[in-house]
């Protein structure tokens, strides 16, 4: 009887530093990841805190570092984002809700569902490269910012359809249930019941899918095609820039000041990002709570 | 297999009952033992014997009643468990009948019988013929034998009376006689009792069985 | 004279139906009357068809894009599965709670206002809300906070909630998918109380694994069984009363005295 407590006891202890080890490789790996991103923010922070100025944020750009500015960039990135979300939200939900509660489950069906996530994978630059042929040249949209809000949501479409299924598919079975046994139709059914609760993830999912849009540069490039802006857009078919480009714009020059400057725009662009990200966040739990008090 | 304790317990409550069969049978023969060789020690050890039957029914009662709180039977159990708290009390009351038998031995006291016992005798068997076979239908829900039960009740009432006649026939001759001829009138009637408890035995068999009471007597 | 008022009115009267999910057939030539104004039981093993007799009477089934019903059920003269019937208009006389309470997640006074909102309804909301809460045996409790989220209630409070839900817009008949088996005793017996004072107004049928709450709840009761073809049919339908003393086929007796292996 002894001899089985002892054994007990030793494998015990064993087990328990296994465990240990165990937890040390996970803090180990986010250690490593943390790192990459912290070091990566030191470094911005550190090489951009002193050009955060106001000049930066309200200036034109200029020759001159300390003249140079931010705003044309600025505006159009807001304004491109915008014209974006006006585009993908409807169109983006509306698909979910099609493909989610209106779709027989046939291949077709699961054709398009494969599809829709290769599409979220594929590298941004062929967007840009999409958009160039379609809206600038074979729709003669020029090089405006319509052209290019156009191509940003062929890019984050898939994204948005995405998050907004899971974020369907999450509503349980149970509701439907109910509001269909209630004598609802189905378009009842999905405005009634599974769009109010699928709602904080269906925001998440724009908010989260218009934060890639604000970073993306290369789709950009292609359709503005790098043009020194130094106005702001006012109607959608004026030309732009978007901060990602003006940042690659100053780095490529060769005064340090600039480089200085570009770190200043990513330390702003963080900013635009970060606050996305909280708002995001914030209503997100703000309807969660509402949902399942 | 399904309900096995419940089917164990069903079990160890028709094994009492098959105890108290016993004990009841026993003390019928007893008491009109001793009546006939005037063995008043004997019915004083019937007397005793009623004690153990009444034990045997709270702890049958006790368990049924468990039974039905725990496990919630339906149907036939139901029925089953109803009709075992049914059966129990008529033998309760057949073993007070005997015992009954066996006071009014005593109160006899130690004198003669008035007249060699023929027919008493008679309907003790027959009572007991009933008692084995209203239970032995119980026991294999058998209808049949229920009703047969219950038509041999019609010997027993005959038997009486012709007892009642004869004693008071002698009574009449004789006054002296009266007292204890009074007395075997008691114990005939008892007699008569424990045949009809055997009937009701066979009626909450036709229960048990069909689930709807039928009068049969 | 008066025996016209006393003869049991079946409300629903379903004829040799049988039911398909694609090629598996579920449910086989079932027959039977329910009376209105009277509790029906639907006992049977898991696996019996129960549930799916019971969603063919409100036409939940049809949710599932292979089903297929052969056989009629009659509601009020007319068979609810023919092709000129919409199911939606069948479901709103015909109601249904859930076996786990599922409330939406809105307020307990939204929740309640569903099914009329849902139907158009143009009338008083706060009578038509309370009136249900009180039918449901739960105004008293929430009638102070009604603008409560219905998830701050207890479980046997939300399924009594989804019961008011379904009573809101005035169904002639309600089904009962295993109410109360994700609910505590006390809320158990809350519930099957309800029951029986909803069933002067409305025709109740229940599916329920429980048999003591069969016997106790029910007028009449229907048992099904399935074989090993997974195909449910009726053993028996009879009285509640007479099903539980003195039921008349085998299976249904080795059924309700747990006999069954």
């Amino acid at each position: 009887m002894s001899t089985d407590f002892k054994l007990n006891q030793n494998n015990l202890s064993r087990r328990k530093f296994i465990g240990i080890i165990f937890l040390v490789f996970c803090l180990l790996g986010v250690l490593v990841a943390m790192m990459g991103l912290i070091s990566l923010l030191i470094q911005v922070i550190l090489q951009g805190y002193e050009w955060v100025t106001p000049n930066l944020i309200f200036n034109y750009p200029s020759r001159h570092p300390e003249q140079a500015g931010l705003w044309p960039a600025l505006i159009g990135t807001l304004y491109m984002m915008g014209l974006t979300a006006l585009i993908t939200v409807p169109v983006g939900i509306g698909a979910a809700i099609y493909l989610e509660e209106y779709a027989p489950k046939n291949w077709i069906t699961s054709f398009i569902e494969i599809n829709t996530s290769n599409l979220a994978g594929v590298p941004s630059i062929v967007y840009g490269l999409l958009g160039l042929s379609i809206f600038v040249y074979f729709l003669k949209l020029e090089r405006s910012i319509l052209a290019g809000s156009l191509t940003m949501s062929l890019l984050i479409l898939p994204l948005l359809i995405l998050a907004s299924r899971e974020a369907i598919k999450a509503v349980p079975m149970a509701h439907r249930e109910a509001a269909f046994a209630l004598g609802g139709d189905k378009w009842q059914v999905v405005k009634m019941a599974v769009l109010p609760t699928a709602f904080p993830g269906i925001l998440t999912g724009v908010i989260l899918a218009l934060s890639r849009a604000i970073g993306e540069a290369a789709p950009m490039v292609a359709i503005t095609a790098l043009v020194y802006i130094t106005f702001v857009p006012v109607t959608p078919m004026d030309r732009f820039t978007v901060m990602p480009i003006q940042i690659f714009n100053w780095v490529s020059r060769p005064q340090d000041d600039f480089r200085g400057l570009a770190a200043g725009g990513i330390i702003i662009l963080l900013f635009l990002l970060l606050s996305m990200n909280s708002i995001a966040v914030i209503l997100r739990n703000k309807f969660q709570k509402r949902s399942e008090e | 297999m399904p309900r096995e304790e419940f089917d164990k317990a069903l079990k160890e409550l028709q094994t009492s009952i098959n105890e108290v069969e016993k004990t009841v049978k026993k003390m019928i023969n007893g008491s009109i033992e001793a009546l006939n060789t005037r063995n008043i020690d004997l019915s004083n050890q019937i007397i005793d014997m009623d004690d153990i039957v009444d034990k045997y029914k709270d702890e049958i009662e006790s368990k049924a009643i468990f039974l039905i709180a725990s496990e919630q039977p339906v149907a036939g159990d139901l029925r089953k468990i109803i009709t075992t708290m049914r059966v129990i009390m008529e033998l309760e009351r057949m073993a007070d009948y005997a015992e009954g038998i066996a006071k009014i031995n005593i109160r006899i006291g130690d004198v003669d019988l008035i007249k060699p016992l023929i027919d008493i005798p008679k309907m003790a068997g027959r009572s007991i013929e009933m008692l084995s076979l209203c239970l032995k239908g119980y026991r294999e829900s058998d209808v049949k034998i229920a009703e047969k039960v219950c038509d041999m009740d019609d010997e027993m009432d005959a038997l009486k009376d012709r007892i009642i006649n004869e004693l008071m026939q002698i009574s009449m001759k004789d006054p002296s006689t009266s007292r204890q001829a009074t007395f075997l009138i008691f114990i005939a009637h008892n007699l008569e009792r424990i045949a009809d408890r055997s009937t009701n035995i066979a009626e909450d068999t036709i229960f048990l069985v069909t689930g709807s009471s039928r009068e049969l007597n | 004279m008066n025996n016209e008022q006393n003869q049991p009115k079946d409300i629903l009267k379903v004829k040799n139906l049988s039911f398909y999910y694609g090629t598996f057939q579920a449910l086989k030539d079932i027959s039977l009357d329910i009376e209105a104004n009277k509790v029906t039981a639907l006992i049977g093993p898991s696996g019996c068809g129960k549930s799916t007799l019971l969603r063919c009477f409100n036409r939940m089934n049809d949710l599932f894009s292979n089903a297929k019903v052969e056989g009629q059920i009659i509601f009020d003269d007319l068979d609810i599965y023919s092709q000129s019937i919409d199911p939606v208009l069948i479901r709103s006389k015909i109601g249904m709670v859930f076996q786990k309470p599922n409330p939406f997640p809105k307020s307990i006074y939204d929740n309640v206002a569903f099914g009329l909102r849902i139907n158009g309804f143009a009338g008083n909301y706060d009578e038509e809300i309370e009136r249900a809460l009180v039918q449901s045996a739960l105004w008293d409790e929430v009638k102070d906070r009604l603008k409560d989220n219905a998830f701050s209630l207890s479980g046997g409070q939300q399924q009594r909630l989804c019961i008011a839900r379904a009573l809101a817009i005035r169904p002639d008949v309600i089904l009962l998918d295993e109410p109360t088996s994700a609910l505590d005793p006390i809320a158990t017996v809350k519930i099957e109380d309800l029951v029986n004072v909803l069933k002067k107004d409305y025709t109740i049928i229940i599916v329920t694994h429980n048999m003591q709450q069969a016997a106790r709840v029910s007028d009449k009761t229907a048992f099904l069984l399935s074989g090993e073809d997974r195909c449910g049919v009726l053993i028996e339908y009879d009285y509640t009363q007479t099903m539980f003393s003195n039921p008349k086929i085998k299976e249904t007796e080795d059924y309700i005295t747990g006999r069954f292996s």
